[in-house]
C-alpha cells in the first residue's frame, strides 16, 4: 500500500516536473544576455525588494523581479496623500521611498539568493552620477542579474523624468552608466513625451540592452471639498487598467523604433493583455498594479500562455512576437 | 505554485452570510479554509470580481472564531464597493480575501481595559473585547455613532460581560469614556483609581489602565490629547488608503515623530504618542 502511494506520488512529481519543464521551454525569453523561464515580469515599486508576496505565491514564478527604485541616499517618500484609486485606476505619489544603498546592500541584497528568479535592480537618482554610483557599488553582486535604469518616475521633483523625456540626456547618462558596468542594462521609459522614438532610440544608442516602456502616465485629481489638488507634488503618476489601451501603443510605437527587446508594461490585467503585448512587440511583459489586485494572477497567466502557444502550434512563445 | 510560507494567505471563498444589523451596518461572516493566527486589531482585504473597483479593502476582523474558522467583518455600506459587498447578489459569488494582515493590538494584563470605538471603528473593538474577557479582563466600551439610526445594538458591538455605553456622535465617545473612568475613580478602589493613575503618569505601566481606540481622526486626535494629558497608555487603529496591504505598494504612509511608517505592515495599530496628529 505504501509503496504503491509512493509510487503514484513519485509519478506525480514526475509529470509536474515535466509539465514545468515544456512550460519553461514554451516560454522561456531572452532579453539581451540575460534568459527567463518565462515572460513575467514583477514590475519595479509593486513588488518591494521581492518577498511581499512571499506567503501567497512563490516568487520563483516570475520570469523576473523588478525590485523597488534604489538611490544612494535614502528617501521618505512623499507627504500627504500617496495613493487614490481613480476612474478604475489607481493615481500613485509614492516618491522613491526607498532605504538607500547602504541598508539596501545590508539588509535588501542577502535576502535576493531565496527568490529562486531573475533579479533586476532598479537604479534611481537626482543627477547622473547616482546611477553610476549605484551601478559601480551594486556590480559585485551576482544575485542581482540585471539593472533597470528609472529615467522615468513622474513623483519626484528632480531627477527621474527630468533625464526621461530629454533623448540627448538619455544617450548621456545610459552611456556613463553602460561604462560603468557589464551587467544588462534595461532602460525604463517615460510615455509622457511627444516621441516614443526618439527616446528609445537614445536608449538604444547610449547602449541599453532592452527597453522598458513604460512608466506611469501623469495624471491628477483635485479634492472638491477643498478645491485643491489631491497630492502634493500636484501630479501622480496613472496606472491599471484604464491605461493599457495607451500602453499598448506605447509599446507598438518601441518596437517599431528599435530592434532591442522590449518590456511591455502598463494596465496589463488578463491574459488577453498579456497577449497583446506580445502581439505588438513585447518580448516580455511587466505587471504592475495588478500585484496589488490580485497578487497570485502569475499562476494563471503562466498556464493560459502556455495553452495558448500550445494551440498556436509554436514551439516558443517569442515566435508569436510581432517584430 | 502557491506558497506554503509563513505570513498572510489568499483565498476565494462564498460568504457564509451577510447579516444586515440596521440600515447602514452589515456582518459579513466567511468561513476560512484552514485555522489562522489572527489577533484582535489585524484586518483583511477584500475584493469581488462581481464589484466594478479596483483596489481590495481593508476590514479589522470584527469576531474571530478559530474552532469554526468564521471570521466576522462589520461593513458599513458608505461608497460603492462597501455598498455591493453587502448586496445579496454579490454575495453569492466567491470574494478574494487576504490577511491576516498588519499588526493588531498589544494586550497585556491590566485592571481595567477601556475601549473606544467610533463609527465603523468599533469593528475591532468586539475581538479584543472577546479576548480580554475571555482571560477575566475588565473591559468597558464607550460607542460613538453618526445619529440614532446608525447605532448599533450594544450585544452586536461587544461580547456579553462588558460594561458598554452607546452615543450619537463619534467624538462624544470619547466623553463617554471620560465619565467611565470617572465612576471607575470614585468606586473606593484606591488601586484603579483615576487619580493614581494620572498621578503616576506611566504610559508604559499596565497594571491600571489600557486604552484602546479605533474611529474618525478627529475622534483619535481628542482621545489622545486626553490620554497624554492623564498619563493613559492608549493604542489607536489608524486607517488610509491602502494599495496592497502587505507593504509592497507603500501607499498608506502616516507620520510619526520617529519618521513616517506604513500602517499595512507596520500598523494599522499605533501607541497614540508617536503619531504625529496634526501631519
Amino acid at each position: 500500500m505504501s509503496s504503491s502511494t509512493d509510487s503514484q506520488s513519485a509519478q506525480n512529481a514526475r509529470y509536474a516536473q515535466d509539465t514545468q519543464d515544456v512550460q519553461d521551454s514554451r516560454l522561456s525569453c531572452t532579453l539581451g544576455s540575460l534568459t527567463l523561464k518565462n515572460p513575467l515580469i514583477a514590475a519595479s515599486g509593486t513588488y518591494a525588494f521581492g518577498e511581499a508576496y512571499r506567503s501567497v505565491l512563490d516568487p520563483g514564478i516570475w520570469g523576473a523581479i523588478t525590485l523597488k527604485s534604489v538611490t544612494p541616499e535614502p528617501r521618505p517618500g512623499n507627504p500627504g496623500q500617496r495613493i487614490r484609486e481613480c476612474h478604475g485606476g489607481l493615481l500613485n505619489s509614492i516618491g522613491l521611498a526607498n532605504p538607500g544603498l547602504d541598508e539596501f546592500e545590508k539588509d535588501i541584497i542577502p535576502l535576493l539568493g531565496d527568490l529562486d528568479t531573475v533579479v533586476i535592480a532598479s537604479l534611481a537618482g537626482s543627477v547622473s552620477s547616482d546611477y553610476t554610483k549605484l551601478a559601480a557599488r551594486l556590480n559585485q553582486y551576482a544575485v542581482i542579474n540585471a539593472y533597470e535604469l528609472n529615467l522615468s518616475c513622474p513623483n519626484v521633483r528632480e531627477g527621474g523624468l527630468a533625464f526621461g523625456a530629454d533623448p540627448t540626456k538619455i544617450e548621456a547618462l545610459v552611456g556613463q552608466v553602460r561604462h560603468a558596468t557589464s551587467k544588462p542594462l534595461l532602460v525604463k521609459l517615460t510615455p509622457n513625451v511627444t516621441s516614443i522614438a526618439d527616446t528609445v532610440r537614445a536608449a538604444e544608442a547610449g547602449g541599453a540592452d532592452a527597453i522598458v516602456m513604460c512608466n506611469t502616465f501623469l495624471g491628477m485629481d483635485i479634492d472638491l471639498n477643498t478645491g485643491r489638488p489631491v497630492f502634493e507634488n500636484t501630479y501622480a503618476g496613472f496606472s491599471g487598467p484604464p491605461v493599457f489601451p495607451l500602453a499598448l501603443r506605447c509599446v507598438h510605437q518601441t518596437a517599431a523604433a528599435t530592434k532591442l527587446p522590449v518590456i511591455g508594461m502598463g494596465g496589463v490585467s488578463t491574459l488577453e493583455d498579456v497577449q497583446k503585448m506580445i502581439l505588438a512587440g513585447a518580448s516580455a511583459v511587466g505587471l504592475g498594479t495588478l500585484n496589488f489586485t490580485r497578487p497570485d494572477a502569475p499562476v494563471e497567466l503562466c498556464a493560459g500562455l502556455d495553452q495558448w502557444v500550445a494551440n498556436k502550434g509554436a514551439a516558443n512563445i517569442q515566435d508569436l512576437r510581432s517584430n | 505554485m502557491l506558497c506554503g510560507a509563513q505570513g498572510p494567505k489568499l483565498y476565494r471563498i462564498i460568504p457564509e452570510s451577510v447579516d444586515r444589523l440596521n440600515q447602514r451596518f452589515y456582518r459579513m461572516n466567511l468561513i476560512l479554509p484552514e485555522q489562522l493566527s489572527i489577533h484582535p486589531g489585524q484586518f483583511v482585504t477584500l475584493k469581488s470580481e462581481k464589484v466594478p473597483v479596483l483596489l481590495p479593502r481593508p476590514f479589522c476582523v470584527h469576531r474571530w472564531d478559530p474552532q469554526s474558522r468564521r471570521i466576522s467583518l462589520l461593513i458599513e455600506a458608505r461608497g460603492t464597493a462597501t455598498a455591493m459587498f453587502c448586496d445579496s447578489d454579490v454575495a453569492r459569488h466567491p470574494f478574494q480575501i487576504l490577511g491576516p494582515l498588519g499588526h493588531g493590538f498589544k494586550v497585556k494584563p491590566a485592571q481595567h481595559h477601556f475601549l473606544v470605538g467610533g463609527g465603523c471603528g468599533v469593528a475591532p473593538l468586539h475581538f479584543l473585547a472577546a479576548e480580554l474577557l475571555r482571560n477575566a479582563q475588565q473591559v468597558s466600551l464607550a460607542a460613538g455613532f453618526r445619529d440614532q439610526e446608525d447605532a448599533l445594538a450594544p450585544e452586536l458591538i461587544t461580547p456579553p460581560g462588558t460594561a458598554i455605553n452607546v452615543t450619537c456622535n463619534p467624538v462624544t465617545a470619547v466623553d463617554l469614556f471620560r465619565e467611565q473612568l470617572a465612576s471607575l475613580s470614585v468606586r473606593d478602589d484606591a488601586t484603579v483609581g483615576v487619580s493614581d493613575v494620572a498621578d503616576d503618569a506611566d504610559p508604559t505601566d499596565t497594571n491600571g489602565v489600557m486604552v484602546y481606540a479605533c474611529g474618525p481622526h478627529v475622534m483619535l486626535k481628542s482621545l489622545a490629547a486626553f490620554c497624554r494629558e492623564r498619563g493613559l497608555p492608549l493604542q489607536v487603529s489608524l486607517e488610509r488608503m491602502m494599495g496592497c496591504g502587505m507593504g509592497a505598494c507603500q501607499g498608506c504612509s502616516c507620520g510619526t515623530k520617529t519618521g513616517s511608517v506604513l500602517l499595512c505592515s507596520e500598523g494599522p495599530v499605533l501607541d497614540a504618542t508617536v503619531v504625529n496628529w496634526d501631519a
